[in-house]
């Protein structure tokens, strides 16, 4: 840990008024970018912040994250999902996260599996061992557009490659996910 | 059942390894040996610290659970104020009121929706809370705009059921200069807003547009004055606590903690924050940021009344009694009651 991120979880544990803008000063930006992503709204994106401060005072203490910043980002996306749910966007078109919705919508197993048993734990496993499966590339394609929400245009430009690469790839990957997790269902 | 929803929020749990791999640029995996080594070690490291920082966080998360659905604040509950709930709907939908509680500054109404077809999705035609209910509420000869301060519709209306999640409250801060008669024959109605932008016709409130539901907003809750050593004073109520003249900004809001008279100790949350001048029309006198500062000089900061409303410290529908409170923590000070 570096030894900004220090202090600042030193300004949380004294209860310090400037903990949360000391770090709204440093990972606001990376916090309100995936919000942002998630919510398709500037407005929600800042509030959904707003509510990954709260979290983090109330949790820090106890809570000594060894890496504060991957602990804010996590938060954040929990709390903007949260909000989406809460906003019933997912019927409403437009933002990233209802295409990512609708993509992952390919990858559920047919209805007539054993799905209906997975719970988080096992389905987090089972995803663990399907990206082991994968090639570098695939997987980090996935992990990029599923985890971190970013649109297909920012995954080609990350990794040098054009966008219909990355969808090719993405498509593959989600009919491969979903005859693993019916197979490991079964 | 599994849907895609549940997939994407069970992925936030995902192994940190997986988070740091996607994030390292392409380029520099196959630029050069000598720049691999030091980015794998580099990666193994951050790898580690990412899997500590992910599983405090799952941690944390199952505090929350815990904290949001433990039993042991309900035997602080006071009992619900309401004799006993009321049903209305206008062939839709239907709202029941649990409660309404006022302490004399501020009333909350507890209310509970429900389509009059259960098989409904609860889809709305806009699915923001805000949006599709919009509600007054009427005091003598005015009306006044109150807001919704706690809400979640999530889902479908059997998922909303299940989770027992079709609830919300209405905190309204009183007006001034009303008789008792008034605040003892209020009205809380459903409006339907009809609104033109861009050559568009926009509706909300649609649903519940009709029901109009009676209300006492008269005080039926106790509210007990507080002081901290350094002489500040406030009033806790039930449900909020509020005090004239006072400024606070968010990381008090973000610091309340009471002490229950048997030495326990329970966090508790805000749900929303208001001033005493409620907003009328387009008015907006007081800052929603600053809590209970007069945006105008027309109005005398020491006559404002800032209030913070809370949820109850472990259930929705908890709300503090108030006789059973030791200490109030409100940001750095603790206020004691004055007996």
């Amino acid at each position: 840990m570096n030894d900004h991120d220090k202090e600042l979880l030193k300004l949380f544990s004294d209860r310090s008024e400037r903990a949360i803008a000391e770090t709204e000063k440093k990972y606001g930006r990376a916090c309100h970018r995936l919000a942002e992503r998630i919510l398709s709204s500037s407005e929600d994106a800042e509030e959904c912040v707003n509510d990954t401060w709260l979290s983090a005072w109330n949790a820090i203490p106890p809570e000594t994250p060894n890496n504060l910043q991957a602990y804010l980002i996590a938060l954040t996306r929990n709390h903007a999902l949260n909000r989406l749910k809460a906003n019933n966007r997912l019927m409403r078109g437009g933002g990233e996260a209802t295409v990512v919705l609708d993509e992952l919508s390919e990858c559920l197993p047919a209805s007539d599996s054993v799905e209906a048993e997975l719970d988080r734990r096992s389905f987090l496993a089972m995803l663990e061992r399907f990206l082991d499966t994968l090639s570098h590339d695939a997987r980090v394609i996935f992990v990029r557009r599923y985890w971190y929400m970013n649109s297909c245009r920012e995954i080609a430009d990350a990794y040098q490659m054009s966008e219909s690469k990355v969808r090719v790839s993405l498509t593959r990957t989600r009919r491969k996910l979903k005859s693993f997790l019916e197979k490991e269902d079964t | 059942m599994m849907n895609n929803m549940d997939m994407l929020e069970w992925m936030n749990d995902l192994d940190a390894k997986y988070l740091y791999e996607a994030k390292q640029p392409a380029i520099q995996q196959t630029k050069s040996r000598r720049r691999l080594i030091p980015t794998l070690v580099a990666a193994a490291a951050a790898s580690l610290c990412l899997t500590v920082g992910v599983c405090a966080y799952i941690n944390y998360n199952k505090q929350m659970v815990q904290f949001g659905f433990g039993t042991l604040g309900e035997a602080r509950m006071a009992e619900l104020v309401a004799p006993e709930p009321v049903t209305y709907d206008n062939g839709v939908m239907s709202v029941t009121v649990e409660n309404v509680l006022s302490d004399g500054v501020q009333a909350m109404l507890l209310l509970t929706v429900e389509p009059v077809d259960k098989t409904m999705e609860i889809a709305y035609p806009d699915h923001s809370v805000n949006e599709f209910i919009q509600n007054e509420i009427v005091i003598g000869d005015e009306t006044y705009r109150s807001h919704i301060a706690i809400n979640d519709y999530w889902g479908s209306w059997e998922q909303m059921d299940a989770a027992g999640q079709r609830w919300y409250k209405v905190f309204f801060t009183l007006p001034e200069n009303v008789s008792e008669e008034e605040l003892a024959n209020a009205r809380f109605n459903y409006v339907k807003e009809v609104w033109e932008k861009d050559g568009e016709t926009h509706t909300r409130g649609e649903l519940f547009d009709g029901i109009s539901i009676p209300i006492d907003m008269r005080q039926n809750t106790d509210a007990i004055k507080m002081q901290s050593e350094d002489g500040l004073e406030m009033t806790l109520s039930g449900f909020e606590l509020y005090q004239v003249g006072y400024l606070s900004n968010r990381h008090d809001w973000w610091n309340m903690v009471i002490t229950w008279k048997n030495g326990e100790q329970q966090r508790i949350t805000y749900s929303g924050i208001a001033g005493s001048h409620q907003s009328r029309d387009d008015d907006e006198p007081i800052t929603w940021g600053e809590f209970a500062v007069p945006t105008t000089e027309q109005i005398d900061s020491e006559s404002v009344t800032g209030n913070i409303n809370f949820n109850g410290p472990e259930d929705w529908c908890g709300f503090i009694d108030v006789n059973d409170v030791a200490s109030f923590q409100f940001g750095d000070r603790i206020y004691y009651p004055v007996s």
